[in-house]
């Protein structure tokens, strides 16, 4: 196997990491919510995207933009709403709460499904692409294409809307960005909301690409902190190429060394990370230490 | 919330440690502090010997027991240090596997296994603090969570630990397996970590971990080294976690490595029954375990036929509505119900004087 062929699928890889890490750096990144339940509403999303399909015959990556993301808009609203708001000073209850969060979601889906992995099938699922002479499959390649997108589409949304403008105030300084007429507690629901429908988008995108599970978010959420602390809180831009370089060295170091070893790898580098650099690659320094007081 | 002397007056850095819980015993003498611990644990020992009449609540109270241990043990860094660890779940497999291995490929006793896992757990818990104490607040936690699957992944991938199989001890092998023999040996390791939290919180150095949980930059000032602090506190909680571990392996049997080195399981489990319980007291963990260690394996054993997974999301629902209604636990709750009542019945004097 050529270096080609390892990068490519190590950024294919990526691509599923950024898309999952642009919801979480809302959160974590931008109002510095500890949300551990990020990866639950992919995984909604995920079962979402498989019953649209099964009962209603919905093609994913049509109900994905139609239904799961608005839903998932809402139950974001719902657990900020009910959950997070309460705790908005706490970021160490935020980790508790949320945790809990995790439990409940996986064993009442699994209680729901008996457990049975979902699987959606599209007429795409097995299609490749021929790219460079490399075969890439088609699902993963509009994952990256949509994460990139949403993220050129949230930076400029947080540099030039008044609304981005205000999630970045809020980020910065709740006190101050309330003298300043900003609405806090909307600014809070807002980010968490968007962050919730854009997981739930990221897990209608990856129905196709992977087998649905009650425990798959868990799978996706410590990644996710990952690829945000490593391009930088905040930085949505940072997390982007966070994910990709997740990815690449996900493909390397299974290559090189072991597949089975390939987590240890990356979340080592993680901490490792946190320790040198925990503002992250494109974060400004000391911004981790910013909204989470 | 319980007023606690320092730090608390001028508002800020309040976020490190959201459950101010004063342990009474910090302030009792000596003779108090130790005489209540014995006669708690003579009135605990009375209850196990009615309880343990019936083989099913037998087995309750032996798990029961253990994982009082293990919140107690965890407590110490948790609570007491305010650094919430969620992955304590690497200690316990360390200490399991230190014992496991040692007795099924070097056939050397469980006692030494047990030692070795301990020293095992306390040495790499001084190794990590280095880089893990760099990191506060849910950054510590996120960064505890991250070595926890770091070292599930490690222990299935390596073929001397078993792999994905894990370590099966033979029966023949076990020194003990009579159930009530259990209960006093986990009984027993419940009475020395709550001996051991005791004694930390009583002494110089559990003084110096509360002043920099309340507030690190202060307690610095005043002389406290507060890495090195942190670090003993986590040596003692990890090495008591691992002791934990190396018990459970030998009272299983088998050692099964993702329920061993379980983020969730394990890593948040132990957590949440300090924190039902009452974080950062000494009495509070166990209150935890004793209600919900034996009540989740009651509603699992009830619920299993019905419905997978509704026992365990409860208690999912349980750890959202602690952190929401409940932080301070039933045991912080009982403390200040009592500081309430006491402080009303010298109003009242002073009333009628």
């Amino acid at each position: 196997m050529d270096l080609l062929v390892i990068l490519v699928s190590g950024l294919l890889v990526g691509g599923i990491y950024a898309l999952v890490a642009v919801g979480l750096n809302l959160v974590f990144g931008v109002i510095r919510v500890v949300n551990f339940a990020h990866g639950e509403f992919v995984m909604l999303g995920m079962y979402g995207a498989y019953f649209s399909s099964h009962v209603w015959g919905l093609n994913p990556y049509v109900s994905s933009w139609l239904l799961i993301t608005p839903v998932g808009f809402l139950l974001g609203l719902l657990v900020q709403r009910l959950v997070i708001q309460r705790l908005l000073d706490e970021p160490l209850m935020q980790l508790f709460a949320t945790f809990g969060l995790i439990i409940v979601f996986q064993n009442v889906v699994l209680a729901a499904t008996r457990g049975e992995p979902k699987t959606v099938r599209t007429t795409v699922s097995g299609s490749t692409l021929d790219l460079l002479g490399v075969a890439v499959s088609v699902p993963r390649l509009v994952v990256l294409v949509v994460a990139v997108l949403l993220t050129a589409g949230l930076i400029v949304f947080l540099r030039g809307s008044i609304t981005g403008t205000a999630m970045r105030a809020v980020a910065q300084d709740r006190r101050t960005a309330a003298l300043m007429g900003v609405n806090v507690n909307r600014i809070y629901l807002l980010t968490f909301g968007l962050s919730a429908a854009l997981a739930a988008l990221a897990g209608a995108l990856l129905s196709p690409v992977y087998t649905a599970t009650p425990d798959i978010g868990f799978g996706f959420v410590l990644p996710a902190f990952a690829v945000v602390v490593l391009g930088g809180l905040g930085s949505v831009f940072g997390s982007l190429v966070g994910g990709l370089l997740v990815g690449v060295v996900e493909a390397l170091s299974g290559y090189y060394l072991d597949p089975s070893l390939k987590q240890a790898i990356w979340f080592s580098l993680f901490v490792v990370a946190l320790v040198v650099r925990p503002a992250g690659l494109f974060g400004q320094a000391g911004a981790e230490t910013v909204g989470a007081r | 919330m319980s007023t606690a002397p320092p730090a608390v007056e001028d508002g800020q850095d309040v976020d490190d440690s959201p459950v101010r819980n004063v342990e009474p015993a910090m302030l009792k003498s000596a003779r108090a502090a130790w005489g209540g611990y014995l006669l708690g644990l003579v009135a605990l020992a009375v209850v196990l010997a009615l309880v343990t009449q019936d083989a099913y609540f037998t087995t309750l109270a032996a798990s029961g027991l253990l994982f009082a241990g293990l919140a107690v043990a965890w407590n110490i860094l948790g609570g007491f240090g305010g650094q919430f660890s969620l992955g304590h779940a690497v200690f316990f497999g360390i200490g399991a596997y230190s014992v496991a291995l040692l007795k099924v490929d070097h056939g050397l006793p469980a006692p030494l296994g047990l030692v070795v896992g301990v020293l095992v757990c306390a040495v790499l818990a001084l190794v990590l603090s280095w880089p893990l104490f760099r990191l506060r607040g849910p950054f510590f936690s996120i960064g505890t969570l991250a070595l926890s699957q770091v070292a599930l992944t490690l222990a299935t991938y390596f073929e001397w630990t078993g792999g994905t199989r894990g370590v099966q001890i033979p029966f023949t092998e076990l020194p003990i397996t009579e159930p009530e023999t259990w209960v006093a040996v986990f009984f027993g390791y419940l009475a020395l970590c709550l001996a051991v939290s005791l004694w930390l919180i009583r002494s110089r150095l559990g003084y110096y971990l509360v002043a920099v949980r309340d507030d690190e930059d202060a307690a610095s000032a005043s002389g406290a080294n507060p890495l090195a602090v942190k670090s003993a506190a986590f040596a003692l909680s990890a090495g008591l976690t691992g002791l934990g571990g190396g018990l459970f392996v030998l009272y299983l049997g088998f050692l099964d490595p993702p329920s061993f080195l379980s983020a969730i399981d394990i890593g948040a489990f132990i957590p949440l029954l300090a924190l039902i319980g009452g974080i950062g007291t000494v009495v509070g963990p166990v209150l935890g375990a004793f209600l919900l260690q034996p009540g989740e394996a009651y509603l699992r054993g009830e619920l299993a036929g019905s419905s997978a997974g509704l026992s365990q999301g409860l208690v999912g629902l349980l750890l959202v509505l602690a952190a929401l209604f409940f932080r301070e636990g039933l045991w912080g709750k009982a403390q200040q119900i009592g500081k309430r009542l006491r402080a009303g019945r010298r109003g009242g004097a002073r009333d009628r004087g």
